[in-house]
């Protein structure tokens, strides 16, 4: 249990520091908006510090059913638990924002939530798939048990084209390079973070741990997959997604649809490739 | 509770509304966002319920003034103005009787004004923090 | 209100010289409206080459006449601001109510340029329809400068755009000295050259730097703020004002830039050359952006005969726009670039390509500098009336002057923004909702200087 706290307070914490560490580099550069070190923080302060968010009052709790979701999925995940009660978690945290984005009545938060159920589908398919394959190898869908047959055994080598959907998963879920659906990014587009749309102060902040604490969700589960120390996993899962948050400015934003093909092409078809070969080989 | 307000000094969203201008004025606020290194911490947004500023440009007139204020009025507590530029501040050249044209304090309290056409970029970032910490204390002791 | 309709007769007169004209090959230069009592005069100036002629209409308050459109499409905006000033309409209307699902963008975003509202018919996030509100950035300029000084009026002029404020000014003092017969000295001349090509230089990389925004290019588009920031810097060492607001004068300028400043600020620019040929040859060079702007604003030939600017170049006609000033470009050797495909790549190559031909230009004129004074002695205080037709940022500009006794009597002001306007809505039909972004700013459009 200790060790589960830990890890649960260590992906709260290292997620966040991510996004601060992207933040001041990309600051850092020349011709981008100047920023503190702990900005994203600030802001985060700063929104709990708001009032007055009158005009979206049913949309803000939402937010927060959204959040304690994720918080059971980090939970979940941390324990080693069964990935279907992860899913499930992950399931209701989704469906629960797209939920709040629909109510608001406002056209680009309900244009975000068809979006946003496009990116739900295509991310449940793909780990849905990738789970299967998992059991397939390992026999069993708890990640603790999954986690020592990897060590083990190398699940990677078995399971190469999982581990890279799985990383398109991460991608979309963080709405970087090619797999940016202009829903919540940071680049500007005519939506701007229109799933956030109806959000505000403390209910945007809340939303904002949110997505913080499914990457790090994301980043443990997938860290499975890699044959070492789960420490050491995560840490390399961890720069690697720091590598892909810095890169996201170089490349250009694509229509949804074509983001929604290429997703799932690359996600569900990897993964559906793996499930056929571990059936044929 | 003010320990959370003063993060807002460091953490500012702005929504930019340009009314009817030659655009200067929010250009040079770009071009500050993007070359100037001493102020941290702004960024631009465009949804109103984000923002914690509304920097105003240019002469508003009737039609960009309801649109301002609705604006205004989705933008969450504590919040702030500014008049950014001769047109907002005082309609400059272009406010004669005949024209119906408005400045931003004869439709919302401004908390913070940069004269000059068109103003240094330092000088707008600079009154964007003033602004916000006006609107800070102003929420401080509302508290209190 | 209810509207009277002209007679039968009346409307296919007025038409009929319309297409009188268009048949010899004028095109609709502007229009202009003014007051007298009891009607509104309307004036159809047009031109071909040069030649202006004046096809007028006289029409009682509360009247309905023909639009111009179905002639000369581009007078659409013109049509639009004179019946936002003047009781009067125009049949048949050209506005179109989307019965989709219609969702409302703007007026105030990042990504729009200026302000203005687009009402958009979507069927599955593909715009079937587009209601373009315009009047967020209307000042009443043109009434407010009836009156006025030229100095004034100059003043009041160099402010009305921040990418164009510099060309609508030249265009005045340029109709002015055309009014007076005032002889401008060959550096003057020169000079405003530099100038208007800084300004060039100047609306492209913003330009630019919008489109790379609309693309989601985060990186580069903070890279072209970093030209714009080199830009900045030179210009400072002309004028306090980026826009070099009170440099111009009737006559000349109202001072002197000496030959090492022009060469400190040559200098300076040309340090963008690289930064600018690097960024082309990524945008050409990569497929999914080459792809997308290739699929997006695309104009049809008939459409863009009848615009200006890059919008024309880029559907392979050649047209060099400095040509119709009266400034020494003729002096100068330079090709003028020009594209095919009339979609957003080609609008956006010709960007860089214009960017780069202005630092060519600039190093030319600096290198070629003549000596001498930079103002003649004139006098503003008599009357006349003068057409002029300039280039500017974005295609030509048409300004009306008519001047009393040293004080403006009217002023119209047709800009590029105004002819291209038009044809916003249909290059629309059919773009998906995430590149509207993108196609607006491949028009660049001007609005501060089209609305006035």
């Amino acid at each position: 249990m200790l060790q589960s706290l830990i890890w649960f307070l260590v992906i709260m914490i290292v997620v966040p520091v991510l996004y601060l560490i992207e933040n001041f580099i990309r600051s850092m550069m020349p011709g981008y908006n100047k920023s503190y070190l702990l900005q994203p923080i600030y802001r985060l302060m700063k929104l709990f510090g708001k009032r007055g968010m009158k005009t979206n009052d049913p949309a803000h709790w939402f937010s927060i059913v959204s959040c304690w979701f994720a918080i059971c999925a980090l939970f979940f995940t941390v324990r080693g638990e069964n990935i279907l009660f992860i899913f499930t978690s992950l399931v209701m945290m989704e469906l629960f924002i797209l939920a709040g984005s629909w109510n608001a009545r406002e056209p680009f938060g309900s244009m975000a939530a068809q979006r946003g159920i496009a990116r739900f589908f295509i991310c449940a398919f793909t780990f849905m798939v990738s789970a299967a394959s998992l059991y397939q190898v390992t026999g069993t869908l708890s990640l603790k048990e999954m986690m020592a047959y990897s060590w083990m055994h190398y699940l990677l080598l078995k399971l190469p084209l999982a581990f890279l959907a799985m990383i398109v998963v991460l991608l979309i879920r963080g709405s970087l390079l090619f797999f940016d659906f202009n829903i919540t990014g940071k680049a500007l587009n005519i939506l701007d973070s229109a799933l956030y749309t109806p959000y505000s102060g403390w209910s945007l902040g809340i939303t904002q741990i949110t997505r913080w604490v499914e990457i790090g969700v994301w980043l443990k589960l997938i860290s499975v997959f890699l044959p070492w120390k789960p420490w050491f996993s995560f840490t390399v899962l961890a720069i690697c997604y720091l590598a892909f948050l810095l890169t996201d400015g170089f490349i250009p934003k694509a229509r949804w649809k074509k983001v929604a093909r290429n997703a799932f092409l690359w996600g569900g078809g990897m993964s559906v490739m793996n499930f056929i070969w571990l059936y044929l080989f | 509770m003010s320990w959370l307000l003063n993060n807002g000094l460091r953490s500012i969203s702005i929504l930019v509304v340009q009314a009817g201008g030659c655009r200067g004025c929010a250009l040079q606020f770009s071009m500050g966002m993007s070359l100037e290194n001493e102020i941290k911490g702004i960024s631009v947004t465009g949804n109103p319920k984000h923002a914690d500023a509304l920097l105003v440009t240019g002469c508003i007139n009737e039609k960009s003034r309801e649109a301002i204020l609705q604006l205004y009025e989705q933008m969450p507590e504590p919040k702030a103005v500014i008049a950014a530029g001769a047109c907002s501040c005082s309609g400059s050249l272009f406010r004669t009787s005949e024209n119906n044209l408005y400045t931003t304090e004869d439709i919302l309290p401004v908390d913070a004004w940069i004269r000059g056409c068109t103003p240094d970029m330092h000088e707008m970032l600079e009154a964007v923090v003033r602004a916000i910490g006006a609107s800070l204390e102003k929420e401080g002791s509302r508290k209190i | 209100m209810m509207r009277k309709s002209w007679s039968e007769k009346q409307s296919s007169s007025l038409a009929g010289k319309w297409f009188t004209f268009k048949s010899r090959g004028y095109n609709l230069l502007m229009i202009n409206a003014t007051q007298a009592e009891n009607k509104i005069i309307l004036e159809y100036i047009l031109e071909k080459e040069g030649d202006i002629e004046i096809v007028k209409a006289s029409v009682p308050p509360n009247y309905e006449i023909p639009s111009v459109v179905e002639v000369f499409p581009q007078g659409e905006q013109m049509q639009h601001e004179i019946t936002q000033r003047y009781p009067i309409s125009f049949f048949p209307r050209m506005t179109k109510h989307p019965d989709s699902s219609v969702i409302e963008w703007g007026p105030f975003h990042p990504l729009l340029p200026e302000p203005v509202k687009f009402r958009l018919g979507l069927k599955d996030e593909v715009i079937e329809s587009t209601c373009i509100e315009t009047g967020y950035n209307y000042r009443g300029l043109e009434e407010s400068c009836a009156g006025r000084k030229a100095e004034e009026v100059l003043e009041m002029l160099e402010r009305t755009s921040a990418m164009n404020g510099f060309c609508m000014g030249l265009a005045f003092v340029h109709a002015l000295e055309k009014m007076h017969g005032v002889d401008v000295p060959e550096k003057a001349r020169w000079l405003r050259m530099f100038l208007m090509e800084m300004t060039y230089l100047h609306a492209s990389l913003h330009s630019l730097s919008h489109t790379a925004q609309s693309l989601g290019l985060a990186a580069c588009s903070a890279r072209i703020f970093k030209l714009i920031g080199l830009y900045c810097e030179a210009a400072a060492l002309i004028s306090e004002h980026p826009q070099f607001s009170g440099v111009l004068e009737a006559g000349g300028l109202s001072r002197d830039i000496t030959i090492e400043t022009l060469y400190t600020v040559n200098a300076i620019i040309q340090e963008m050359e690289e930064d600018l040929k690097d960024i082309r040859d990524q945008w050409e060079g990569t497929p999914s952006i080459a792809r997308r702007l290739k699929k997006n604003g695309i104009v049809d030939d008939r459409s863009a005969r009848l615009m200006t600017g890059r919008a024309v170049r880029a559907a392979g006609i050649s047209k060099d726009f400095r040509k119709d000033s009266v400034l020494p470009w003729s002096k100068l050797s330079y090709t003028i670039p020009q594209a095919a495909g009339s979609n957003c790549f080609a609008r956006v190559m010709l960007m860089m390509e214009d960017a780069l031909l202005s630092l060519e230009l600039i190093d030319q004129i600096a290198e070629d500098m003549p000596h001498g004074d930079v103002k003649s002695p004139c006098r503003m205080d008599g009357s006349g009336e003068a057409i002029v037709r300039e280039p500017e940022a974005y295609g030509t500009l048409a300004l009306l002057v008519r001047q009393d006794e040293g004080r403006l009597q009217e002023l119209k002001i047709r800009s590029a923004a105004a002819l291209n306007f038009p044809f916003l809505p249909q290059c629309l039909e059919g773009t998906e909702i995430h590149d509207l972004p993108l196609v607006i700013s491949t028009f660049e459009l001007d609005l501060s200087s089209m609305e006035k």
